[in-house]
């Protein structure tokens, strides 16, 4: 059941290797230019979005809603056309569409420049100057595309599993490689990365659904599947229009239910294993709780194998979810609880109960893993890092998840704080009680001296002494005022952390 | 002894506690606009007696300090572009020189005889800040009232500027990574002497520098805002430091506007996150709009001091108290309307953490497409 | 100025007519391809506005006739099948400028005021 995901740039002979290799093995075909057509049936404006790629210098914030919508659509295309698990897809960005699923092969395909000369030459009729700056600005293009769409770059090795390049091959043996490579056990589907596939199908549907929805298109949401559960997060001020949500999502096909949580932004907290009792759990939820942010969830698995493994039992003994009868309203446990997934669905729960939950979910890998499961969904206000890396030792743990929390910082653009660094920054406990007692003092003391020496001071800052030492004035000034307000802001920071308002 | 020092007004507790509402209310408005609320204080301290010079240089002083402490709050999120920043301050630092340079010109080329000592300056500052936050204001205004109804995406910085100058390609064009824009160097500097200039003179250079890099140079809004603060950060120091050497920085006042404008920024902070956009923008003008009214009303006083208009001195003080109502009808009116819209939401918060709705879907017969 | 509206959509013609005329343009509107350029090798149009994806030819042929038969004439492009590969052909080809369907009316006002900038230019 390969699914085979083709990139190159354009006119690089992408459609005819992708058309070689239908052929050969009789896998569905599907191409870029049927998710435009598909857009367009859909009401999604993909035109605005891609002519704002060329006419400004930077794409404006508020397509931000053009783009989840295209990248839900290209997921449920793939979904929906690779129902019997076969997909060749070929087009722009092709191996960028399906971040995060297991076991999809991703090609890229390199030709020179000449070559793609020649055929823009034929093609569309140009002539040789005219083809090479159509090209070059194109491809510049379509970078500046994959940047703002995928953020990722075109040339980014670890994101392709195989790259041909068809200066010194023929198309025909490219293809053959291709079909070798596909049938091969590492690029079959896993049941993971089936699972993972139908719930970003569900979350792309879910999305496209409610997006179409009159009630709940305007709306700002934040949507999530995971084992066929729905969460969707949304802001208080659209409050009204909530019970909306979960009635446009009611029968919607493969949603085993939904959930609604309100908040005003959300917090992804990543940590190996979770615990709703521990002392962890309190302050993240006391630091939601006053922002009125919901918890997402992401129990991330150095180790890898172990997740995969869990599923596998999963199917041998519950059977895939997909497979489930008309229970009547009487449904099984969830299939996830208990098995080795480390408090994840316990501490899940626990957040919905106090209504702070964005959903939840395990991956397993590093950094890019992560990166790829967030980013479809990626309008987090802050990043808590927890115990991460437990297998390795304290100093290689700590250095491991610094390094984590600086690439996601800068690839997702939000902050980043361990849980540890949690306790002293945002919430309010014995130490910051002491220090904000030493700063009021420092702040009283000086006012108070200033105050009390006016004449000398503003003698120095602009009197007969500042005639004589006019440079007096300016470092004076260079120094005190920071003082003054680094003090003065650490006392108000913290004192307005007590009464909730940060 | 409060004439030691003439430049300097005598402080007492009345003053000092307008002082520091002053700043409270310019804290507030500051955080809630995202940048400015010099153009609240510097004007509310000169109504106080403050010459125009002092105001601003003690302003710029305070923005230094506020900026130094938010802007590294603020870099954490990511959101500065340092090599933006870089070349708008290099180009802003020239108009700053060029302000502190007219505007000390113009103070000490004051006749010198009582009063009119500093209406130049008064004049020239009250003139500018005018001219350009008039303007400021009614543009937003239209933004906003002829967008009213269309909640669509059409509501967002316009791109007609940017777009445009774009097209002129003016070479040589610079790349900024973090804000991914390519500029013409020309008018970055262009616009970097204009925000100094501005800034230097009526002390509210982020007012001018934040809608600029939107429009201009087409910078996503949180960017701008961040690498504002940034700029911010030199800009005030270096501003500070120019007036404090020729000797106009009253670090008193300074201090007493920090008491109110640090408590007052998280409160204008929190109230943007609550509020919705067209209502922000709403109150950003008005509150502008009213601030204007109050300094243009004041112009013809700083006129008869200079001896330019024929008017009974005895006038003054009237001219100064509705200018007087007029600044603080503004700043108190806009701070009136954010504080009740944040203590709403802050009650509304703790009530409504726990509704949450839990939806079993009715139907459980699932297909995915593999039976 | 005078201006030629092409698109098989007839509502798109008479939409822009009826609001381009009140800015003081001449207007002639077509939803045939042929028509169209038939009329264009008769007279000369300051600027011509065209969507992209029509039946008998699309609006790529027609910008290559339009530069080829009036280089002066300014073609604007519209279409609501924009991708980045057609738009940066158009552009390639000579076109003055490409808006996304759909588009608001100061969209093509923008355009068209450009054009006009761009003409007076060339004169001058």
């Amino acid at each position: 059941m390969p699914i085979v995901l083709i990139s190159s740039s354009p006119h690089g002979s992408g459609r005819e290797l992708a058309q070689n290799l239908a052929e050969k093995t009789g896998w569905t075909l599907y191409s870029r230019d049927q998710v435009v057509e598909k857009a367009y049936e859909t009401g999604i404006r993909l035109s605005r979005l891609e002519t704002s790629i060329i006419k400004s210098p930077v794409i404006r914030e508020n397509l931000a809603r053009e783009r989840d919508l295209y990248l839900a659509l290209v997921a449920k295309t793939i979904c929906e056309t690779a129902t019997d698990g076969n997909l060749i897809y070929h087009g722009r960005a092709g191996h960028l569409i399906a971040p995060g699923i297991p076991g999809v092969l991703r090609v890229g395909l390199g030709s020179t420049l000449e070559m793609r000369i020649d055929r823009v030459m034929k093609q569309l009729n140009l002539p040789q100057e005219k083809a090479r700056e159509y090209l070059e600005k194109l491809d510049e293009d379509i970078e500046k595309w994959i940047r703002y769409i995928h953020r990722e770059t075109s040339r980014n090795a670890l994101a392709y599993d195989l790259f041909l390049n068809l200066q010194h091959m023929t198309l025909e043996n490219a293809s053959t490689i291709l079909y070798e490579t596909a049938i091969l056990k590492d690029f079959r589907l896993t049941l993971e990365g089936r699972n993972k596939l139908d719930d970003k199908c569900l979350a792309a549907n879910a999305k496209i659904h409610l997006a179409r929805n009159p009630e709940t298109s305007g709306m700002d949401l934040g949507i999530r599947a995971v084992n066929g559960a729905v969460t969707v997060t949304y802001m208080p001020r659209q409050e009204v229009s909530a019970a909306s949500i979960s009635k446009a999502l009611r029968g919607l096909k493969g949603c085993r239910e939904n959930i609604c949580t309100m908040a005003e932004t959300n917090i992804l907290w990543i940590q190996e294993s979770f615990d709703p009792k521990g002392e962890n759990f309190d302050q993240v939820t006391q630091l939601a709780k006053r922002w009125g942010a919901a918890i997402e969830l992401l129990r991330l698995d150095s180790e890898g194998k172990e997740i995969f493994l869990n599923h596998g039992l999963e199917n041998s003994q519950s059977g895939p979810r997909s497979s489930q009868m008309d229970t009547g309203g009487v449904e099984d446990d969830d299939i996830d609880t208990g098995y080795e997934d480390k408090g994840l669905s316990e501490t899940v729960e626990e957040l919905v109960a106090i209504g702070r939950s964005a959903g939840g979910f395990s991956i397993s890998g590093a950094a890019r893993e992560v990166i790829d499961a967030v980013k479809d969904n990626n309008n987090y206000s802050l990043i808590i890092l927890g115990n991460l890396f437990l297998s390795k030792g304290h100093e290689t743990s700590t250095r491991l998840t610094r390094e984590l929390g600086l690439e996601l910082k800068e690839k997702l653009k939000a902050p980043v704080i361990t849980s540890g660094e949690l306790h002293s920054r945002f919430l309010f406990g014995k130490k910051q009680a002491f220090k904000l007692l030493g700063y009021v003092l420092a702040t009283f003391l000086i006012y108070w001296l200033v105050f009390s020496f006016q004449d000398p001071i503003l003698n120095i800052l602009g009197g007969e002494l500042h005639s004589k030492f006019k440079w007096a004035a300016s470092i004076g000034i260079a120094l005190f005022v920071p003082v003054v307000a680094y003090v003065y802001s650490t006392v108000t920071g913290l004192v307005l952390k007590i009464v909730d308002i940060d | 002894m409060e004439h030691l020092i003439v430049n300097f007004i005598h402080i007492d507790m009345s003053t000092a506690l307008q002082i520091v509402l002053l700043g409270f209310i310019g804290g507030v408005l500051s955080g809630f606009i995202g940048s400015g609320g010099a153009f609240f204080m510097t004007p509310g301290m000169m109504n106080l007696g403050v010459e125009g010079v002092i105001a601003v240089a003690s302003n710029i002083t305070h923005k230094f300090g506020k900026a130094m402490v938010g802007s590294h709050k603020h870099g954490e999120a990511g959101n500065v572009d340092k090599k933006l920043a870089l070349y708008v301050l290099v180009s802003a630092v020239i108009g700053i020189q060029l302000a502190v340079f007219i505007n000390s010109l113009l103070f000490k080329g004051g006749t010198g005889h009582g009063a009119s000592k500093g209406a130049g300056a008064n004049l020239y500052i009250s003139l500018v800040f005018t001219l350009i936050l008039s303007v400021v204001a009614l543009s937003m205004l239209r933004d906003v009232l002829k967008n009213r109804g269309k909640g669509d995406d059409d509501s967002g910085p316009s791109r007609q500027i940017a777009d445009a100058l774009a097209r002129l390609n003016l070479p040589p064009m610079i790349h900024f990574k973090v804000a991914d824009v390519k500029v013409s160097l020309w008018i970055l500097l262009l616009v970097g002497i204009a925000t100094g200039y501005l800034a230097g003179t009526i002390g509210v250079g982020g007012f001018i520098g934040v809608p600029a890099m939107i429009y201009v140079f087409g910078v996503p809004t949180a960017v701008a805002a961040g690498t504002e603060l940034y700029l911010a950060m030199f800009m005030g120091a270096y501003g500070a430091l120019s007036y404090a050497f020729q000797g106009f920085v009253d670090i008193r006042l300074t201090m007493l506007m920090y008491l109110g404008s640090l408590v007052g920024i998280y409160l204008g902070v929190y109230g943007v996150k609550v509020v919705n956009e067209r209502y922000i923008r709403m109150v950003t003008s008005l509150i502008i709009l009213l601030c204007v009214i109050s300094r243009a009303i004041a112009i013809p006083m700083y006129l008869r001091q200079l001896g330019l208009i024929d008017m009974d001195p005895g006038l003054d003080v009237y001219f100064n108290n509705i200018s007087k109502f007029f600044l603080f009808a503004s700043g108190i009116s806009g701070t009136l309307l954010i504080l009740i819209n944040v203590v709403r939401s802050y009650r509304q918060r703790r009530k409504i953490q726990k509704s949450i709705r839990v939806v079993k879907s009715s139907s459980s017969k699932l297909s995915l497409g593999v039976e | 100025m005078k201006i030629l509206v092409l698109d098989d959509e007839k509502i798109v013609g008479e939409r822009l007519k009826a609001s381009l005329e009140k800015d003081g343009h001449a207007l002639e509107t077509f939803i045939n391809p042929v028509a169209a350029l038939d009329r264009i090798r008769e007279k000369a149009f300051d600027v011509v506005i065209t969507d992209i994806r029509m039946d008998d030819m699309d609006g790529i042929q027609i910008l290559e006739a339009v530069r080829k038969k009036a280089e002066k004439t300014k073609v604007i492009m519209i279409t609501g099948y924009a991708t980045l590969e057609v738009a940066r052909e158009s552009l390639t080809k000579g076109a003055f400028d490409f808006i996304a369907k759909p588009f608001k009316l100061k969209e093509i006002r923008g355009a068209i005021q450009k054009a006009e900038d761009a003409l007076q230019a060339e004169k001058n």
